[in-house]
C-alpha cells in the first residue's frame, strides 16, 4: 500500500493539453474516484501512474518513489480496464497467474494466491474455462481477479463496471467497495458516472477539460461545489442555473431576473458584497412545489413544460417567467399536468451563487 | 417477397461460385488426367478425355528423368529455411510497427510497402550484380535471402494489420504484469494472432515453392522445382502425359499444405475483415 502524489502534472498530445498541472494526494488505502465528461482529463491521469503514457511535466510518487521514468512492471501498480483486458488465449487461471509468473514467482506460491483471489471473488469454478466462455460479469470479476493475486501497492481501475448492465453494475460496485475496504489497497477509480462516483469513493476528483475542478469527499463535493461545472455535473437531474441581477434592498438580497424576483432573508444574504450579476442555481430536489412555503424562497410561478414521473417521486420541468427554467420536485401522484400553472419555492440555503467570469462559487443563499 | 428475393440471390451466388470453381479446376483436372496416359500408346490426351488405362510410370519416368529429386532438395531447403526466417521477422517488424512509437516509423513503414509495390524484374539486374559480389550465385543463399528480403514486405504489411487487430489494453495489461516487449509479443500478441500467422505462412511456403524468375536468373545447379520444371517441359514438348505428370509432382506439396491448413487459412485470412 502506499500513497499517491501528482505534483504539477502536465501532458500533453502533440497541441492538446490532456491534463494541465495536476497536483493531487491520494493518501495511503484510500478509495478516490476520478469523474468527469469524455475528454476530462481522468482516464490520462490514470495511465501516467501506469505508466501507459508518458508525462509531459512535472513528477508523480507512488509510495516514496519517483515513478516518472519507472517502466509499468517496474510501479508495483495493477489495472483493471473497461474491456477487462484479458488474455484470450489463456485459461482464467494462467490469466490470474500471468503477472505473478513473470514476477519469478514459485509454482506454489502462485497456486496459493490465485485460489485464493478466486475464493474471495467467488471465480473458483470459472479457473480452467477460457475467457470467451465466461458472462460479462465473470469477466470482470477475473479481471478484479488478476489485479488482486498481485497484491500491489495501488489499484487502478478504469471504468471497470461500464460494460455490465444496470443491475450487475450495482450488485458490483458495492462489491468492489467492499472488497476494497476489506484489503485496504489504495484505489484510483475512473468513472464518467457520478452515480458511482458518489457512491464508492471515499474522495472524488472531479475533472473538466484536464483540470482539476474539486476534490472533497462526496459530501462536500455535492453540498459545496467549487463552481458552476462542478455544481452542473454533480447531482441528478443536474441543478439549473439562470444569470441574475443581484442587489441589496431593504437589508435584504433580491435577485431578479426580468420578471423573476428572489428576495432572500438578510440572515442568509452574505456579509461581503455581490456582483451585480450572478449565476444562481438549484438542484431540483431544493425545488419544491409551493405549500404553506415553511422553509421556501418565493413563491414563483411558472408553468409545467413535462412531467417525469421516477416511481418514488417526479420532477415537473418549469419555465418561469416565460424564460427561466427549473425542474420541480413533487410527489409520484403530483396531479400537474403539462400546460398546467406550477406554484414553486427554493429551500432555504441552498441557492448557489457564482461569479459569471469566472464561474467560481460566491455564497449559498 | 423477401424471402423469394434472397433465395433468387443465393442460387446466383453458388451458380457464380461454380461457374468460377469450374474454371479454375477444369485445367487442373486435364492435366491430372492427362498425366495417367500410357506413354508407349502414342495417343495424345487432350482436356476432358479419360485415359484408356491408369498408368502411374509417367510419374517414376518424369521424377527420374526430370531430375526432380535435386530440385526438390533446393525448393524443400530454401523453403525450410526461407519461411521460419521471413515470419519470425514478419512478426518481428509488425510488432514494432503495430505497437512502437519511434521517429520515423511512417518512413520506414511506406519503404516496405514499396517493396510491395516495385516488381522484382524492375530490379533483377543491379541484384545479380550484388549477390554475384557476394559470391552466391547458384547458391541456395541466393534464393533464401532474396526471397526473404521479397516477402518481409508483404509479411510485416501483414502482420502489422493483425496485432493492430488486438486490443491495446491487451499489450497494456501484459506491460503492467511485468511483461517485457519480448514476453509481451510471443506469450500474449502471438498467440493472438495465430491465425494470421499461419495463413502467412500457408502463403509464404506457396510463394517460396513456386519460385520461378529467381531460380531462373540466379541459380544453374540449384534450381527449384517450378523452374526445374520450365526446363522439362522444354525438353519433352511433345510428351504431354510426362509433362503433366511432372506438373502434378511439382503442385503436390502446395496442395497437401493448402489441404492441412484450410481452416486456419481462411479463418486467418477473415482476420480483421470481420470484427469479433
Amino acid at each position: 500500500m502506499a500513497r499517491v502524489v501528482y505534483d504539477h502534472v502536465t501532458k500533453r498530445f502533440g497541441d492538446v493539453t490532456a491534463l494541465d498541472d495536476l497536483s493531487l494526494e491520494i493518501a495511503d488505502g484510500e478509495f478516490i474516484v476520478l469523474v468527469g465528461p469524455s475528454g476530462s482529463g481522468k482516464t490520462t491521469a490514470l495511465r501516467l501512474i501506469a505508466g501507459l503514457e508518458a508525462l509531459t511535466q512535472g513528477e508523480i510518487r507512488v509510495g516514496d518513489r519517483v515513478v516518472n521514468r519507472l517502466a509499468p512492471r517496474d510501479r508495483d501498480i495493477a489495472m483493471v480496464f473497461q474491456d477487462y483486458a484479458l488474455y484470450p488465449q489463456m485459461t482464467v487461471y494462467q490469466n490470474l497467474a500471468f503477472g505473478l509468473k513473470m514476477r519469478k514467482m514459485s509454482k506454489t506460491e502462485i497456486d496459493d494466491r490465485v485460489r485464493r483471489a478466486a475464493d474471495m471473488l467467488d471465480i473458483a469454478e470459472l479457473l480452467q474455462r477460457k475467457p470467451k466462455a465466461l458472462s460479462g460479469g465473470q469477466r470482470q470479476r477475473v479481471a478484479l481477479g488478476r489485479a488482486l493475486v498481485r497484491e500491489p501497492q495501488v489499484f487502478l481501475m478504469d471504468e471497470p463496471l461500464s460494460n455490465l448492465d444496470a443491475k450487475l453494475r450495482v450488485q458490483t460496485r458495492s462489491e468492489i467497495k467492499h472488497l476494497q475496504a476489506q484489503i485496504g489497497t489504495t484505489t484510483v477509480y475512473v468513472t464518467h458516472d457520478q452515480v458511482e462516483a458518489m457512491t464508492m469513493g471515499d474522495r472524488v476528483a472531479v475533472m473538466s477539460e484536464g483540470v482539476l475542478e474539486q476534490v472533497g469527499d462526496t459530501r462536500t463535493v455535492y453540498e459545496r461545489p467549487a463552481n458552476v461545472f462542478v455544481a452542473g455535473f454533480i447531482g441528478s437531474p443536474a441543478m439549473t442555473f439562470a444569470t441574475m441581477r443581484a442587489e441589496r434592498r431593504e437589508g435584504s438580497l433580491v435577485l431578479t431576473r426580468g420578471a423573476l424576483e428572489l428576495r432572500i432573508d438578510e440572515g442568509r444574504a452574505p456579509a461581503g458584497g455581490l456582483p451585480s450579476e450572478v449565476i444562481a442555481g438549484v438542484r431540483p430536489e431544493h425545488t419544491r412545489l409551493w405549500r404553506d412555503g415553511a422553509g421556501l424562497v418565493g413563491p414563483l410561478e411558472g408553468r409545467a413544460d413535462y412531467v417525469e414521473m421516477l416511481g418514488r417521486e417526479a420532477f415537473i420541468g418549469v419555465t418561469a417567467a416565460g424564460e427561466t427554467s427549473f425542474t420541480v420536485h413533487a410527489e409520484p401522484d403530483t396531479p400537474i399536468r403539462p400546460g398546467e400553472p406550477v406554484w414553486f419555492g427554493l429551500d432555504r440555503g441552498r441557492v448557489y451563487l457564482f461569479d459569471l467570469t469566472t464561474e467560481q462559487a460566491l455564497a449559498v443563499v | 417477397m423477401n424471402t423469394t428475393t434472397s433465395r433468387l440471390q443465393v442460387t446466383m451466388n453458388y451458380l457464380l461460385i461454380v461457374l468460377c470453381s469450374a474454371v479454375a479446376v477444369y485445367p487442373l483436372i486435364g492435366i491430372l488426367l492427362a498425366s495417367f496416359y500410357p506413354a508407349e500408346q502414342g495417343v495424345s490426351p487432350s482436356g476432358f478425355g479419360l485415359p484408356p488405362s491408369f498408368d502411374w510410370q509417367n510419374y517414376v519416368t518424369a521424377w527420374d528423368q526430370g531430375r526432380f529429386s535435386e530440385y526438390f532438395t533446393t525448393s524443400v531447403v530454401v523453403a525450410a529455411v526461407m519461411v521460419p526466417a521471413s515470419v519470425v521477422l514478419s512478426i518481428l517488424g509488425g510488432y514494432a510497427f503495430a505497437t512502437m512509437r519511434f521517429r520515423g516509423s511512417k518512413v520506414i513503414f511506406y519503404l516496405f510497402i514499396l517493396g510491395l509495390i516495385i516488381p522484382t524484374e524492375a530490379t533483377i539486374v543491379p541484384l545479380y550484380y550484388d549477390v554475384q559480389a557476394m559470391g552466391l550465385i547458384d547458391t541456395y543463399w541466393a534464393l533464401i535471402i532474396l526471397e526473404v528480403s521479397g516477402e518481409v514486405a508483404f509479411g510485416i504489411f501483414w502482420m502489422r494489420a493483425a496485432f493492430l487487430s488486438a486490443p491495446p489494453s491487451l499489450l497494456e495489461a501484459a506491460r503492467i504484469d511485468g511483461a517485457s516487449s519480448w514476453r509481451a509479443l510471443w506469450r500474449i500478441l502471438v498467440p493472438f494472432a495465430k491465425p494470421a500467422i499461419l495463413t502467412l505462412t500457408v502463403l509464404t511456403f506457396a510463394d517460396s515453392w513456386n519460385e520461378f524468375f529467381l531460380a531462373l536468373v540466379f541459380t544453374v545447379n540449384h534450381m527449384t522445382a517450378p523452374a526445374g520444371l520450365a526446363s522439362f517441359s522444354g525438353k519433352y514438348t511433345t510428351q504431354i502425359a510426362l509433362v503433366s505428370a511432372a506438373a502434378v509432382i511439382v503442385a503436390l506439396p502446395i496442395l497437401i499444405v493448402f489441404i492441412i491448413f484450410q481452416r486456419e487459412f481462411m479463418r486467418g485470412m477473415l482476420t480483421g475483415a470481420v470484427k469479433g
